[in-house]
């Protein structure tokens, strides 16, 4: 005789975890099985040794999608066969399951006529699907169709199956398939088995009902003949976010079993929405409470770091590559190198220097990636090469194999999907491989004597007394059904009539849904609670659930269902709540006092930076004008701790002065002439492009398009003027871009001069270029409190160029005549200059200042010196931004170098005004 | 009987509107007109639909009414975007869209935008020469040019989409530069004009070669002003500079003459003045009159040209954006009449709330279903139509109302305000909108309060305008709030009970205003909300991100640094500095915290990320003492959704927008960049409702609400358009189904000469007139008892326009008699005198640091530690092993069967799945031999001949030395087990055998492990055969003993039950 299984159906592992219980604790026993859906067909299948089959299905199922003319899908297949195809599936599936089993060609058969034009359209395009698939089917239907054909005598077990009505609801094809195999089995399901299951999904109770409790369970949904008056074993709570419904759940489950000496933390429930953030928030105050709980779902998903890589590196071989993408992959645990070093070569990337260099300590494999993630692709070929090198280079040791065959995986799709193709479909690369997250399973624990968790789509695992609702709102409770592109709800209800077939249709959907709620709040014995969120968590508001109006309906003396609500944030309604903690009393206390004030430290911060043979690092005159506005920023730069962060790249002020530097350095060059206006006229766009590779490549992006073309265009003007000032002033180009390096007060600086320049009479000129306008930097001059191009004077003076070739300029320096400083601003074209080589306006926009244009910031610089030769740090007072801003005409930015200075900034007045 | 095809219901404010709306369904479904699951309503908020939808469903139960109740899920109450988005999916298929279309993010809009503009050529006249065009960096703004041609550009765009463009034509450029021909004013002939100019500069610098800068600046302003002028004479010698830049026209136009104290040589005056003259026929001109439409007409066919690619781009991406719902929604209903058809058979009939907000658009998709025969339900406010800035257009309203005066149906009762007030209010109205308003008869319960008060500004405050009034406004807050004789009825309760700070609101014109206000009066000690910016900047916020910094790369020193010396860390700045410059690490337990989850952040999601974050130093635990708690709180809250909003994005939109990558970096850098959008670094309000605070709000944001008590302050904003614009018109009203087609675009530029400007100007100031006299509306409506207006009266007299200057026009008011008068109506009112000076001292040091915090949520928690191990609730016995030390010392005897030789198997497979392969031929084939031949077929495994032939010769051994060794009466395989463990968690489980016979049953399990000692390895497995063995004899059954099958071994070693 054959062994015989009972199989208690039931809808889903939840209520399968109560029922094995309840008959565990009854009668332990053999040969009966619990389970859901897929597991009956699972323990069928190996009953009736149905082998399984290839899963070509999704393939199938997209060829056969393309190769039906005309259908209603067809458009939307070509900009979205994924999604298209899981919806035609869908409606397929809805469409066969509510036929005859065996009969699907039944439905070809029947007379569609009787269909209003759109439903009709589209069942007759299902049907050509369906003879377009030629037999295949989705695969639960595929299992069932071979499980209904098996012979009873192929299988090597019985199954009886137990089913209740509506728990779960079936379709024709799912309660065809039972009756075949209560029918091979030949065997009547258990009475007390089948009692057992039944109680799971008790008709309304009998008595009549006392209590608000009771009443609510009873008559939620429906319409009672007479309302009943509130009572407190039941309540609604207006808590402002869903951090606070749990918070509040946890003070509540405290009180509860406070007050109930005896009573298990199992018999007190939860009722969570299955999202997160309720998993996050519950676990965060239950933790903190102490309080254990049973059943809650823990977060399970992790970052696709396979496909990630990939990702990213598809757009690293896409010219221009963005920074961010190319920092990504860098970083990616993935890579060759370890995770230290990814850090910084990434953060290199982010900084603007794009070599992508290798370490010292590089291994062959870390140079191939690096080549491998620098170049980039015109033809499939090259492509598929480099996916093949950089998967094969993926390494993130044991811990990451599983991500690394993933990326492999992905891989060989990407690599198929380039064979044979003419160019490369970026956007359709990236489609395949871009990164969702994976999820490993969550695996909840469930144990005997924490607070029961249940979750809003499943049904209630074990009964308990008390049940706090979270997330009582909008959308929840029931939730809400999901509506289809291929059938509405009237479709749906004109087929059913028309074809006599039997669907769920959205509004079945619903009813069961709230089926389920009531089920839920039926488990309960002593008192409810629903936590309803006002707001959600960015702060915007939210309304309560749908099933609140049918509550208040229940109870005489509510009009409003609002009323229902006692909020938290009330006063006279927290007094009527049930279980709310007993309030003490709590004072605010201030977090630690953060001590600011300035600091002497005992060595001399200027001899932090040397270099191997313990000279000092020269300072340059920016790092020095840094000091003279903020030394703690000074401080913050020269010890490497300045923040690091990210950010995509975009053409600031800062990069348009590198590139207006780069064009000005080509076109005005030492020992050339001066060019001409025509050559400025063809020159400039190829400079700038060149510069722009070196720089910025995302710039070549065609986004950028109207950046380029304004930058060429302003840069074109400044160089037109910058002649105009060349020849007016017949001036000879002695050096650009060179290296000074001199000494002030002992201390080495150093910089590159933009351009130093020698007039007829034999002075020089050093010359600064600003990719900014006079207003910016005139007031400075005026005040004296310009230091930069000084700097540069003072490195003249004291030292000279870095270099000996350029002996042009060494010969002038040797003669000794003066040397003048200027600044030309590019924006409008205005030369800033303390020497009077011509007068003010003789050349459009040449301006001189007859003061002394450094004294006062040299003067600052100075002092500042010897303060931290000293040890000394003085820290920011609030008015120096006020002070560099309106006395000394100094934008002060360095104060916005870190969100620390801020911080530790010491009120009252600048001390230089002092 | 058949519903009317149209109603329109003008309902002022206070009228009850949502309750008609209720009452009217309810009766139509109950008479059986309308079907609940065919409505479509649509609202203006998802809070507003949300509450329409329950207000109906309150209505139909309590006409026990409950099948239609329940049916009402079905039923369209959404906002208008939400209805779009649900005929897109519905009908993705007939649109030939994705159904499941993706909404786009802000960064992805932008970029397709950019990609877009960079594939059109239309606008290249612009893009050459931004600057000739008025773009140029913005200081305010910090945006550079080309960041602000495209923002024009992306308006042009917008105003294209809202008037419902869909294909190219030149119509619009044509219309737009008629439009500003109309009104720039008679041109004269350009050249001459130009050349008179060119002359006039020729002549002066060929008798002043020189600047007059050295000789004349006597001054700084008058060096300045000579050098500037020097330099536009130059640049004006070239006349085709002269004829494209109208800037140094204006320049030419100021040339500095002769002053008091500075005479300069009379021909220079005299050859100036001419030039003077010659520049000043600028506004006749009919150059900038022609760059203007130049300007416009790209902008306009770059426009066109965008929207084409762009539109594009979003189709095969499957994307659409807020603007599509509407656009794509509308297009299908005009372009698909069977759609249209399909959606009018399933809709009973169509409500329209706020209907004075729509845009054209919008008014055409909602048009296009009342055209089709759907009965149409209009519900709207004119004199509340204050959202122009989002695009709503109150003229379609007011069209449609002058043309369907018949079946107008407006409300006249006010269920809001007192008596006394309505009174006013009913007063002021035919001043604001001459006929438009309709008095409304008050309906609301009387109220001790005195119903209008002003506080009088009678002295121009010289400086700090907000600040001094803010403190007046103080003063008589906290008089009111100390006067315990004050009452007020309580919304809920319907009960008179003591004024609270809740229940007063203080409204201002503008953002910047109440956030003075709200610095004075916190001054002041009162407390008060308001929703206030800086929420990336709030200490918590920052701690947490540079937490998050540290977390990603534990390198940075600056985050290491950030952390050990704020709030959660335990140095000092000096400590800490001395630490990184000794040892270039920082030494501190906070880090050491976030230490230990850095070390396994790889494959962590960045909103688990921050979760852990959060958790590691316990942030929500310490914020919950601070004195700003809840705020603090809040902020922390929205970190956490922000983290989980960047992991839901779509990558490929997020890269779009230069983010890469889903870590912490790329998340802080995304942050970043957020925050710097409109509004998105508003700091969430922190709590729901707050009873002691005064709310402060803006007259915008106060639309739709209402408090027992208002201050209506900001009267004397000086009310000024401003140029450029650029809006939607239209060249008639009168077919409204026509109205997309009819629709224009009107660009009043910014001229150079500010006389070209005025009569752009002009028509745009009767528009911010009309919208202000609404906003006066809105704002003084708010008040249910109690209205206390700012009277600035000292701007009496001046004819700037103000928002006082409207209302003031029909107003007088009596000081010695306490009253004011609005045409023939005196009503009492009391009169209180606003301070014109700063109050010597404004100690806004006694901000109240509250020090008592509600006890309630995070703060009511005992904190506790969770109990280290709990019982499991369940147990399947498979996954029992016994651990290597409780292994040993077990000492029983154990039977040891070699029944085969070594199963040696090459087919590839290992660990789990060659265990489940193995069972199921064990299974299968000792349950029938004959299956052998197809054991590959049935468990989907390659098999060789040998490979088949070995397993069955194993499996066949097996059978056979357990039918000698048992004697079983009964076999069962696979067998499920159900039971109770002696701690009570359920047991279930499968045994692979179990053997009756007649003295009791034997449990056999199948074991695939390559073991070397198979005595030792029974050991591990040993609690899994004894969680059986105690299941079975649970049952009832003589447990006689157990034993393992070591398949590969061909070995069963079993253990006697002792
Ligand atoms: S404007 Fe659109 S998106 Fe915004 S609330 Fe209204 S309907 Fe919703």
């Amino acid at each position: 005789m054959k062994p015989l299984v009972h199989f208690l159906l039931v809808p889903d592992s939840s209520a399968a975890r109560r029922l094995r219980r309840i008959i565990a604790t009854q009668t332990p026993c053999m040969g009966v099985q619990i389970g859901t859906w897929p597991e009956l067909i699972e323990q069928a299948r190996s009953a009736y040794l149905i082998p399984k089959r290839s899963n070509d299905w999704n393939q199938v199922l997209h060829h056969a999608l393309e190769n039906v003319p005309d259908a209603f899908w067809s458009q939307s297949f070509e900009v979205a066969p994924q999604e298209t195809a899981v919806e035609v599936e869908a409606a397929l599936s809805l469409l066969i399951s509510a036929t005859q089993p065996g009969d699907e060609d039944g439905i070809a058969k029947v007379d569609f006529d009787q269909l209003p034009e759109r439903p009709r359209k589209h069942v007759e395009d299902l049907v050509r699907l369906l003879v377009e698939l030629d037999g295949r089917q989705p695969e639960e239907l595929e299992v069932i169709q071979q499980l209904m054909i098996a012979e009873s005598s192929s299988a090597i077990r019985k199954l009886v199956v137990c089913h209740v009505d509506e728990f779960p609801v079936l379709t024709r094809w799912q309660a065809v398939l039972i009756d075949k195999l209560n029918k091979d089995a030949d065997a009547e399901p258990d009475a007390a088995l089948l009692a057992a299951l039944e109680s799971l999904h008790p008709a309304v109770a009998s008595s009549a009902p006392e209590r608000s409790l009771e009443f609510i369970q009873k008559h939620l949904f429906s319409s009672p003949d007479e309302k009943t008056s509130l009572d407190n074993s039941v309540q609604w709570l207006g808590v402002r976010d869903y951090l606070q419904e749990a918070e509040v759940a946890a003070g509540m489950v405290q009180q509860i079993l406070a007050e109930n000496p005896g009573l298990s933390a199992s018999e007190i429930g939860l009722l969570l929405p299955d999202t997160f953030e309720y998993s996050l928030a519950v676990h965060d105050a239950f933790t903190t409470a102490g309080v254990p709980l049973s059943g809650l779902p823990v977060d399970h998903w992790q970052r696709d770091l396979g496909k990630e890589a990939l990702f990213h590196f598809l757009y690293c071989r896409q010219k221009p590559s963005p920074a961010m993408a190319l920092a990504v992959c860098l970083s990616s645990p993935l890579m060759p190198w370890t995770k230290e070093q990814g850090a910084v070569l990434a953060q290199t990337v982010m900084d603007g220097d794009y070599r992508l260099r290798a370490s010292r300590s590089a291994t062959q494999f870390d140079w191939q990636m690096l080549d491998l993630l620098r170049e980039g692709d015109e033809t499939p070929e090259t492509l598929v090469a480099a996916i093949r090198a950089f998967v094969e280079l993926l390494d993130g040791g044991e811990q990451f194999d599983a991500h690394v065959y993933q990326a492999r995986l992905i891989a060989e799709e990407l690599c198929a999907a380039l064979e044979g193709k003419q160019g490369i479909d970026w956007i359709s690369l990236r489609r395949l491989s871009s990164p969702k997250n994976i999820s490993t399973g969550e695996l909840p624990d469930f144990n005997l004597d924490g607070v029961t968790v249940w979750r809003e789509g499943h049904e209630p695992w074990r009964p308990v007394r008390y049940l706090i609702v979270l997330g009582f709102a909008s959308g929840h409770y029931p939730l809400a059904s999901k509506d289809s592109a291929v059938f509405v709800s009237e479709d749906l209800a004109a087929i059913q009539q028309a074809l006599g077939l039997m669907i769920v249709t959205p509004a079945e959907q619903m009813r069961d849904h709230r089926a389920k709620f009531k089920r839920q709040l039926g488990a309960v014995r002593d008192s409810l609670t629903f936590m309803i969120s006002r707001r959600d968590p960015t702060g915007a508001s939210q309304s309560p659930s749908e099933s609140l109006v049918f509550m208040s309906q229940l109870y005489s003396g509510v009009d409003d269902a609002e009323l229902l609500i006692l909020e938290m944030d009330v006063g006279a309604d927290r007094e009527r709540m049930q279980y709310l903690p007993a309030a003490g009393v709590c004072y605010a206390s201030l977090p630690r006092d953060i001590v600011v004030e300035d600091i002497e430290f005992d060595c001399n911060l200027l001899a932090l930076r040397k270099d191997e043979e313990g000279n000092l690092r020269p300072e340059s005159p920016s790092s020095l004008e840094t000091l003279m506005v903020s030394r703690f920023a000074w401080l913050l730069r020269r010890i490497n701790a300045e923040p690091l962060s990210w950010e995509p790249e975009r053409l600031d002020v800062m990069l348009q002065g590198t590139l207006t530097h780069q064009v000005f350095e080509e076109l005005f060059q030492a020992s050339n002439p001066i060019p001409e206006t025509e050559a400025i006229n063809s020159q400039i766009e190829p400079l700038l492009d060149s510069a722009i590779r070196t720089h910025a490549p995302f710039l070549r992006a065609a986004q950028w398009q109207v950046e380029r073309k304004h930058s060429a265009s302003s840069i074109h003007k400044a160089a037109l003027a910058w002649r105009e000032v060349l020849t007016t002033l017949n001036a000879e180009v002695l050096g650009t871009e060179e290296w000074l390096a001199g000494t002030l007060d002992g201390l080495p600086i150093h910089g590159q001069a933009d351009i130093l320049l020698g007039l007829p009479d034999g002075r020089l000129l050093v010359v600064d270029y600003k990719k900014s306008s006079a207003t910016s930097r005139r007031p400075r001059m005026q005040k004296g409190y310009d230091s930069q191009a000084n700097l540069y004077r003072t490195m003249l003076q004291t030292g000279g160029p870095k270099s000996e070739d350029n002996t042009a300029l060494l010969e002038k320096l040797r003669a000794g005549g003066t040397t003048g400083i200027v600044y030309f601003m590019t924006n409008d074209q205005t030369s800033l200059t303390d020497a009077l080589a011509v007068e003010s306006g003789s050349i459009p926009g040449w301006e001189v200042l007859e003061n002394d244009v450094s004294q006062l910031a040299m003067e600052l610089i100075r002092e500042r010196l010897q303060e931290v030769r000293a040890g000394q740090l003085y820290l920011n007072r609030e008015g120096d931004h006020q002070f560099f801003d309106k006395q000394a005409g100094v934008k002060p930015y360095a104060l916005d170098n870190s969100a620390l200075i801020p911080l530790f900034t010491i009120p009252g007045e600048a001390r230089e005004t002092e | 009987m058949m519903l009317p095809p149209l109603t329109i219901i003008p309902a002022g404010a206070g009228s009850g509107k949502t309750y008609t709306i209720q009452q009217q369904l309810g009766e139509w479904v109950v008479e059986g007109l309308i079907a609940p699951e065919r409505i479509v309503a649509v609202t203006f908020t998802e809070a507003a639909a949300a509450e329409l939808r329950e207000r109906i469903r309150a209505k139909l139960l309590s006409l026990g009414r409950l099948e239609d109740a329940l049916k009402l899920d079905q039923a369209y109450i959404s906002t208008i975007h939400g209805f779009g988005l649900r005929l897109l999916t519905e009908f993705a298929f007939d649109a030939g869209l994705s159904p499941k279309p993706r909404l786009l993010n802000e960064d992805e809009e932008n970029t397709l935008i950019r990609l877009a503009l960079s594939r059109t050529d239309k606008a290249d006249v612009i893009t050459s020469n931004l600057t000739k065009f008025g773009y140029t960096f913005d200081f305010n703004s910090k945006k550079g040019s080309e960041d602000i041609f495209r923002d024009d550009l992306l308006r042009i765009v917008m105003l294209l989409r809202s008037a419902g463009w869909s294909e190219e034509n030149d119509t619009y450029a044509e219309f737009a530069a008629n439009w500003i021909r109309d009104r720039y004013g008679i041109t004269g002939d350009g050249d001459q004009l130009t050349a008179n100019l060119c002359r006039a500069v020729t002549r002066l610098l060929e008798a002043y070669p020189e600047s007059l800068a050295r000789e004349f600046g006597n001054n700084a302003t008058a060096e300045r002003a000579f050098r500037q002028d020097f330099r536009n004479l130059k640049a004006a010698s070239d006349d085709s500079t002269l004829n494209s830049d109208w800037k140094l026209w204006k320049g030419l136009r100021e040339l500095r003459q002769s002053k008091r104290g500075c005479a300069l040589p009379e021909d220079y005056e005299e050859l100036s003045g001419a030039v003077i003259e010659a520049a000043s026929a600028l506004p006749t001109h009919p150059g900038p009159l022609e760059q203007a439409v130049l300007h416009i007409s790209a902008l306009i066919a770059a426009g066109q040209d965008v929207l084409v690619h762009y539109a594009e781009a979003k189709r095969e991406a499957g994307l659409v954006d807020y603007g599509d719902m509407i656009a794509m929604a509308a297009d299908m209903l005009r372009s698909r009449p069977d759609v249209v058809n399909t959606l009018v058979s399933r809709i009973d009939c169509l409500v329209v709330d706020e209907f004075q907000d729509t845009n054209p658009l919008q008014f055409a998709l909602l048009w296009q279903l009342k055209d089709a025969g759907v009965p149409t339900v209009t519900v709207g406010d004119l004199k509340q139509a204050i959202m122009g800035f989002q695009g709503a257009d109150p003229r379609l309203f007011d069209a449609l109302i002058q043309q369907n005066q018949d079946v107008a149906n407006p409300l006249t009762s006010n269920w809001r305000s007192q008596p006394d007030l309505m009174h006013f209010i009913n007063a002021v109205g035919p001043g604001l909108f001459r006929e438009g308003y309709v008095p409304l008869t008050p309906q609301g319960t009387g109220s001790t309060q005195e119903p209008v008060e002003l506080i009088d500004f009678a002295v121009k405050a010289r400086k700090g305008q907000h600040t001094v009034r803010a403190v007046s406004v103080g003063e008589r807050l906290q008089a009111l709030l100390g006067d315990s004789t004050q009452q007020v009825v309580d919304r809920r309760t319907k009960q008179s009970r003591g004024l609270r700070g809740g229940d007063i609101a203080v409204l201002c014109p503008t953002h910047k205003m109440l956030s003075d206000y709200a610095a004075v009066l916190r001054g002041m000690g009162l407390r008060v909300r308001l929703q206030e910016d800086g929420w990336h900047e709030s200490r918590i916020v920052q701690l947490a991100c540079q937490a998050l910094a540290y977390v990603a790369n534990q390198q940075d020193r600056h985050a290491a640094l950030y952390l050990s010396v704020t709030e959660l860390g335990n140095l000092d700045l000096r400590t800490a500095l001395e630490q990184l410059i000794a040892n270039g690490k920082i030494d501190d337990p906070v880090l050491d915290q976030l230490d230990a989850l850095a070390s396994h952040v790889e494959d962590r999601t960045i909103f688990a990320l921050v979760a852990d974050t959060f958790s590691a130093l316990h942030l929500f635990d310490v914020v919950s003492a601070w004195p700003d708690a809840d705020q603090a709180r809040a902020n922390l809250l929205r970190l956490q959704a922000e983290a989980g909003e960047f992991m839901d994005a779509n990558r490929e939109a997020l890269a779009s927008g230069g983010y890469h990558g889903s870590g912490i970096q790329s998340f802080l850098a995304w942050l970043n960049a957020k925050i710097e959008q409109k509004d998105k670094n508003n700091q969430p309000d922190p709590r729901v409702i707050d009873e002691d605070a005064i709310q402060l709000a803006t007259w915008h944001s106060s639309k739709g609400r209402e408090w027992p008590v208002v201050f209506v302050c900001g009267m004397d904003r000086e009310l000024k358009p401003r140029l450029p614009n650029m809006a939607l018109g239209y060249n008639s009203f009168d077919d409204l189904s026509e109205l997309i087609e009819k629709t224009q675009i009107e660009y009043s530029p910014k001229f150079t000469a500010s006389e070209s400007d005025d009569q752009f100007l002009g028509d745009l100031e009767n528009e911010t007139e009309l919208e202000s006299r609404r906003l006066i509306y809105v704002a003084l409506t708010r008040a249910r008892e109690k209205l206390v207006i700012e009277w600035p009266s000292f701007l009496a007299g001046k004819d700037t326009l103000t928002y006082w200057s409207i209302l003031a026009a029909e107003a007088s008011v009596s000081k010695p008699d306490k009253t004011i008068s609005i045409g023939d109506s005196t009503f009492p009112c009391l009169i209180w005198d606003g301070e014109s000076e700063l109050p010597e001292e404004i100690d806004e040091s006694q901000e109240n640091a509250e020090a008592e915090l509600l006890t309630v949520g995070r703060r009511a928690i005992k904190p506790g530690q969770p109990p280290e191990q709990q019982i499991p609730d369940s147990v399947t016995p498979s996954g029992m092993v016994a651990s290597t030390d409780s292994v040993e010392g077990i000492e029983q005897a154990l039977e040891t069967a070699q029944y085969s030789q070594e199963l040696g198997l090459d087919i590839g497979l290992s660990g789990t799945v060659l265990g489940t392969f193995l069972h199921q031929c064990f299974e299968i084939l000792g349950a029938n031999p004959g299956h052998a031949e197809n054991i590959a077929t049935i468990t989907g495994v390659e098999l060789s001949g040998d490979a088949r032939i070995s397993i069955a010769e194993s499996v066949a051994s097996f059978e056979q030395w357990m039918a000698d060794h048992f004697l079983a009466t009964a076999v069962h395989r696979e067998l499920p087990l159900l039971g109770v463990d002696e701690s009570g968690s359920v047991v279930s489980g499968t045994a692979d055998l179990v053997l009756e016979t007649d003295g009791g049953v034997w449990i056999i399990d199948h074991k695939s492990d390559q073991v070397d000692d198979p005595e030792e390895a029974f050991n591990h497995y040993r609690p899994q055969l004894d969680c059986y063995s105690n299941l079975l004899q649970s049952m009832g059954h003589n447990v006689l003993g157990h034993g393992i099958n070591w398949i590969r071994r061909g070995v069963v070693i079993l253990a006697v039950q002792c």
